[in-house]
């Protein structure tokens, strides 16, 4: 390195006052914070017609597919609420107010009616017109079940023993009138809210298979649902059409797919579809309230009016631009910033705590010209423990099976504090895997008691009762084996990897943590990626099955909006990471999907067995709204929006 | 020094070659692998299987490297982003100058700013503004970027609102260049920490190049202080600068991951935190091999204007 | 490396080769050392500095104890966000963690992640660097090539597949952020290497039957030892940085641990709320630290050049 030959004199003088200088600078910033906005004047309640609305998509999130029968890479709520539901109307919609029942108000249909016994569904068409003309029709409605068909294997929401599997027929009776033959009893509520919650009517435009060709050139759209014929191998991998009207499903799904960028045949093709969302005139065609005019592949896209939307409520601004995020701090820079009109406050800028879940308290100081509206999403959080672990010596799935363990390791998790302090009263304790906010009539008054609160003194009572030497300031042993379960000696520690997420969920893990160490339980926390924790927590059996616990967030009831377990807690189920397996449970499960049982014995059953370690339901978003936008609130619990619902105010 | 060039071309694609192995063994390390992190957390093993045998992941993996290379040689695919639904070529297409537009125009500003204040800070030595900008280089310099973002985001575009609060959201670089006004936050955020470090070395650099004898031999022969420092030192002194440029270069490519978060502008810094965060195959290649690309070209830029700098380094 | 653009220390080959001799005895270069020291008096404030803020961590906790480990006591039992007070001289942070505590147990992590990631990408740097430099040819090329191979790996990508082949901690991190750092040192000494391997005296050592290894260690190293320190204590500083830079992203240091990167990155996430306690402390022990090591690799570079300066 080149050197400085003289020996130098500098004074520290001169140091410090270059010190002083960015000193004084940072210092104005602080002094600076009177800048905040006039209080604006109370609003005047008539309604100003027009404006644009500018609207923050979540950190990090890109809406980036359009046709709306994508497979799970695809599969966001982000991409179905933001952008394809406001486009393309489905079928059912769910959401109504701040609960997340159906909509009958703005549904395409009239309820269903279940007859026979629950195995024959009558689907009554409202009259709504696509924006090329043609009416929504019934045998629309069999168009999406044809591609269901043919396609079940790359459709998001499909689970074996749902549609297609149990549809014996579909018919269109007339052209506002579907029947639909299944080929058993089914329980009316979970077919409505997970079954029929999935089907997306598609315009005849569709029925193509090249650009250009005239709407209903295919023979898929108008094809009967008998016509179009697979074959499924044995183990349910595969479905292979066989039946002309099948391939042509299977042509005019791949046409579909390529034109919103994804090819299923050959993904490496070449692929700049983004950048045509807004002015391909196929996805111009459509029947909700709102159509693209602008999209970048950057994820900034507006919606506009649809003149021919056939609903209730048509829209009353403009335009909705919005604006994606790389993060919280960018965000809110913005959202302080003026920049934005429906934004969200991240939770370690909120200055005053709730009064309660659902009534805000004050807002941001800088904030003056916005009000906040908490948003509780229909999902649950919850650690996994792996039923089958081997780590810890082999022991530890073993004490997971226990369930006087699970039990005292959620007796140390105290969610009121978390709740109050971390998410600053936005949020709510959660013991079942219903959500007790939103609102909702699936929640039973056995989940909302809280059985497990926390209570360290019964936790470490239980522990030891169970033959086990409690060790706050180590690791507690096992000193009975018998009563144990396991051989003594073993050590109560767990290694749990979570994923990294917000401050506030680092703040959680660690006070956890320490929660559980009064108890001598030894939790290792460990932060990775969202996709090397979920990769490395799934189902496994042996010894190469070590992961103990993982913490991820929970699970999103969409567009399972039934809150029912048989992707979560049945044996055997995809998504039950942790290979937890009951046959009580089990046969609960089944009586809610094909019985007429409601959620409430379910429910209760495993509130108190404990199949995660529930964590707090904090609300998903703290929305903040310009004061003057009226109709954004209630916000809907399945994360979609309704921006025909809002209007300026003055 | 033609053979000397044509065995670093060589080198250069063996370095580029051996990146992308590297990164590729890497990946598969990660659990779960690129079906997991695309499909999520309700895949079934089936769907798993189903997309693995699709994209190709069920082969061995050194059957995958070489698909991998044939389709990126030949055809120059570089494979499809799910996470993004777009091709790699164009999303690097797309936000490379992006990029390039932003980290340039503070390495320049940087440079042009540098140089004259390393040259004052040697002619001004021991005086006053001496310390002052030597103080000052040093507080930028330990200062991390995300704190220097931010602070200039609070005071400049929030409480005085001279500035946007986000840099240019357009999705192209000429977009980016037409909205200068939105650019000045990112670029000195950027740049106050490249100037500094660049102007310390400048000073240093100058003030050895002082001390050569060819410098005295300058003095000796009458030239006046203007001459001597700027036809004889600053000359010399460059040098060195230049070749540090030269291995800036990566950096130049590989984007700014903090300042782009801080000031919401999706880089190159970005998409590769992205594709490596969501475990995202072909992207994380793709963002790899321009890298390397850049690391190769500017490394070799280094050497070369090394032994063209001073002759007696031997490169036998 | 600092965040975005190159660490000070990163420098391609020296432009001027060091003059020195054969290897000269320690004690030379330690008096040596000395009296530039004591002659610069930015010098000193950077050692005294680097020392008080060694001690004030360290030390600090013994006449200052307060929670430092468990976050639900600190939610429990003490209000969060609450600016300097009597109970805490520099109030306390996003879970009612003491700030002024937390500035010492942090310091421990930045300090012991700066020091050990610095040495260890010092001596490994330093012995590829030289072994690169005095073989030259094809190994040189090979192990330069190497090098441009590991600065093109993304950092976080490799942070995110050691953090999965082993247990993500401490240890972890240190690995992480010496592998990257090494190469800097490798390339400067691979620099003055070149030149030093064709002076007369290695060429002397060898006739007289010295082998490589002896000519290493004895000559080529101790005569480029003004610039490893120097960039050693470069190298600490940018370690410092790197570590906050993870700690931002959240791949930082884990829990129940955290460093002044980690504690100024969430001070900043909440800058406009006003929370200036959370700020200022942690950038201000950072600025600190970094300045003073610049000033004592400054000093260092200064009595090594004066040493071999033959004018």
């Amino acid at each position: 390195m080149p050197s400085l030959r003289t020996g130098r004199r500098r004074g520290p003088l001169g140091i410090a006052a270059g010190v002083l200088a960015v000193a004084a600078i940072a210092m104005l910033i602080f002094a600076g914070t009177g800048s905040a906005k006039p209080n604006d004047a109370a609003a005047h309640s008539r309604v100003k017609a027009g404006g644009t609305v500018t609207m923050a998509l979540p950190p990090s999130t890109v809406v980036n597919y359009i046709f709306p029968f994508m497979g799970l890479q695809f599969f966001s709520v982000y991409n179905i609420s933001y952008m394809q539901q406001n486009l393309f109307r489905p079928l059912y919609w769910f959401g109504r107010g701040s609960t997340p029942a159906l909509n009958p108000a703005i549904s395409l249909a009239a309820l269903p009616k279940y007859t026979k016994n629950n195995t024959v569904v009558t689907i009554n068409l409202k009259p709504y017109k696509w924006s090329n003309g043609e009416s929504v029709t019934a045998q629309q409605v069999v168009f999406w079940m044809n591609i269901l068909k043919v396609q079940k294997l790359g459709w998001a929401a499909y689970s074996p023993g749902g549609m297609p599997d149990d549809v014996k027929s579909v018919v269109a009776n007339s052209p506002t009138k579907v029947t639909i033959t299944l080929t058993g009893p089914t329980n009316p509520g979970w077919f409505t809210y997970n079954q029929l919650s999935q089907i997306t009517p598609f315009p005849m435009a569709w029925d193509i298979s090249a650009t250009g060709q005239k709407a209903g050139s295919e023979a898929c759209g108008k094809a009967p649902y008998a016509k179009v014929v697979v074959k499924t191998d044995k183990k349910n991998s595969k479905v292979t059409p066989t039946s002309p009207e099948a391939k042509s499903c299977e042509k005019v799904f791949e046409y579909l797919s390529r034109q919103s960028g994804f090819d299923p045949k050959n993904p490496k093709a070449p692929n700049n579809s983004l950048k045509t969302y807004a002015t391909n005139p196929l996805w111009q065609v459509v029947d909700g309230p709102w159509h693209l005019t602008k999209f970048d592949s950057a994820g900034t896209f507006t919606l506009e009016p649809n003149p021919k939307y056939s609903g209730p409520v048509k829209p009353k601004i403009d335009k909705v631009v919005m604006l994606p995020y790389t993060s919280n701090a960018a965000e809110f820079n913005a959202l302080v910033g003026g920049k934005i009109d429906v934004g969200y406050l991240p939770y370690e800028d909120v200055t005053s705590p709730a009064k309660s879940p659902l009534v805000p308290g004050k807002n941001h100081p800088r904030l003056s010209d916005f009000n906040i509206d908490p948003w509780y999403g229909w999902g649950i959080y919850y650690i996994v423990p792996n039923f089958n672990s081997t780590g810890n010596n082999g022991q530890a799935g073993k004490i997971m099976k226990q369930l006087y363990f699970r039990q005292a390791f959620q007796l140390l998790i105290n969610q009121p504090l978390y709740i109050e302090k971390l998410n600053k009263g936005y949020g709510v304790p959660t013991y079942g895997p219903v959500p007790v906010l939103p609102k909702n009539p699936f929640a039973t008054k056995f989940a909302a008691s809280n059985p497990y609160s926390y209570n360290p003194k019964r936790a470490i009572a239980l522990l030891t009762a169970h033959g086990w030497k409690v060790d706050p300031k180590n690791v507690t042993t096992c000193a009975d084996a018998a009563k144990c379960g396991v051989p003594a000696g073993t050590k109560l520690q767990f290694t749990l990897p979570y994923a990294v997420g917000s401050a506030t969920t680092k703040q959680l893990m660690e006070a956890e943590q320490a929660s559980w160490q009064q108890a001598g339980i030894k939790v290792t926390l460990s932060v990775g990626s969202f996709n090397t924790v979920i990769g490395n927590a799934v189902p496994c059996t042996g010894k190469s099955c070590t992961w103990e616990m993982a913490f991820w967030g929970g699970w999103i009831y969409a567009p399972d909006f039934y809150p029912s377990g048989e992707l979560l807690f049945q044996t055997g189920a995809g998504s039950n990471s942790g290979s937890y397996s009951d046959k009580k449970n089990d046969a609960l499960i089944k009586d809610t999907n094909f019985g007429d049982a409601t959620l409430a014995s379910w429910q209760n059953y495993l509130v108190t067995q404990l199949p995660v370690f529930w964590q707090p339901n904090q609300a998903a978003q703290l929305t903040e709204i310009r004061k003057n936008l009226k109709g954004v609130v209630p916000q809907n619990p399945l994360q979609s929006i309704n921006p025909e619902n809002w209007f300026f105010t003055q | 020094m033609i053979g000397y060039l044509a065995r670093r071309v060589v080198q250069a694609i063996l370095v580029v070659f051996g990146v992308m192995l590297l990164v590729f063994l890497l990946e598969h390390v990660i659990p779960g692998g690129a079906a997991r992190a695309a499909l999520g957390q309700r895949a079934s093993q089936a769907q798993i299987d189903q997309f693995n045998q699709l994209n190709g992941y069920d082969l061995p993996i050194w059957h995958q490297f070489l698909d991998y290379c044939r389709d990126l040689i030949l055809h120059f695919n570089l494979g499809y982003s799910y996470r993004k639904n777009q091709g790699v070529a164009q999303l690097i297409q797309e936000t490379l100058p992006k990029t390039l537009v932003l980290v340039g125009i503070s390495t320049f500003l940087a440079v042009i700013v540098a140089v004259p204040l390393g040259v004052l800070q040697v002619v001004r030595r021991n005086k006053p503004i001496d310390y002052i900008l030597t103080g000052t280089a040093f507080i930028f310099y330990a200062m991390p970027a995300f704190l220097l973002g931010q602070i200039l985001i609070l005071y400049f575009a929030i409480d005085l609102s001279w500035f946007s609060t986000e840099a240019p959201q357009s999705a192209s670089a000429w977009g980016v260049l037409s909205q200068p006004k939105d650019l000045v936050l990112p670029v000195l955020s950027l740049a106050a920490i490249t100037i500094a470090a660049f102007s310390r070395y400048m000073r240093s650099s100058m003030m050895e190049a002082l001390t050569e004898d060819y410098v005295r031999t300058a003095k000796a022969k009458g030239a006046s202080q203007r001459r001597v420092l700027y036809r004889h030192a600053l000359r010399n002194a460059l040098i060195p600068l230049i070749t540090l440029l030269g291995l800036s270069l990566p950096a130049i490519v590989g984007g700014a991951l903090i300042t782009e978060t801080v000031f919401n502008f999706p880089g190159m810094g970005l998409l590769t935190t992205q594709a490596a965060v969501n475990n995202d195959v072909p992207l994380l290649l793709g963002t790899t091999f321009v890298a390397a690309l850049a690391t190769v070209v500017g490394s070799l830029m280094a050497d070369v204007l090394y032994a063209i700098a001073d002759p007696r380094v031997r490169y036998a | 490396m600092h965040s975005e653009p190159l660490p000070l220390g990163e420098l391609a080959p020296d432009a001027v080769a060091p003059e020195g001799g054969e290897g000269t005895s320690t004690g030379g270069i330690a008096s040596q050392v000395v009296r530039v020291f004591a002659e610069n008096r930015l010098a000193i404030v950077g050692a005294l500095v680097i020392v008080g803020m060694v001690l004030f961590c360290f030390v600090g906790p013994l006449f200052y104890s307060t929670n430092q480990t468990s976050t639900q006591n600190a939610l429990l039992f003490s209000t969060q966000n609450s600016p300097p007070s009597r109970a805490h001289l520099l109030g306390t942070d996003q879970s009612g963690f003491d700030v002024l505590g937390r500035i010492m147990y942090g310091g421990q992590v930045s300090l012991e992640v700066g020091f050990a990631a610095a040495a260890l990408a010092t001596i490994v740097g330093v012995l590829f660097g030289a072994i690169s430099g005095f073989f030259g040819g094809w190994v040189d090329a090979f192990m330069m090539r190497v090098v441009d191979v590991l600065l093109s790996v993304p950092l976080l990508f490799l942070v995110i597949v050691l953090a999965v082949i082993f247990q993500p901690s401490l240890t972890i991190l240190i690995l992480v952020i010496g592998f990257t750092a090494w190469l800097v040192p490798a390339r400067l000494v691979r620099g003055e290497t070149l030149s030093l391997r064709v002076r007369e005296y290695v060429l002397a050592v060898r006739v007289m039957g010295g082998s490589n290894i002896r000519i290493v260690l004895r000559h080529i190293i101790p005569n480029t030892i003004g610039t490893i320190i120097v960039n050693a204590t470069f190298q600490v500083a940018d370690a410092i940085l790197l570590l906050a830079a993870l700690g931002f992203i959240g791949l930082g240091v884990p829990a129940p641990k955290t460093d002044w990167g980690s504690m100024l990155a969430d001070g900043v996430n909440s800058a406009l709320n006003g929370y200036w306690w959370q700020i200022y402390p942690a950038g201000i022990a950072i600025v600190l630290v970094v300045v003073a090591f610049n000033f004592v690799g400054d000093a260092l570079r200064d009595a090594f050049e004066v040493r071999l300066q033959r004018r």
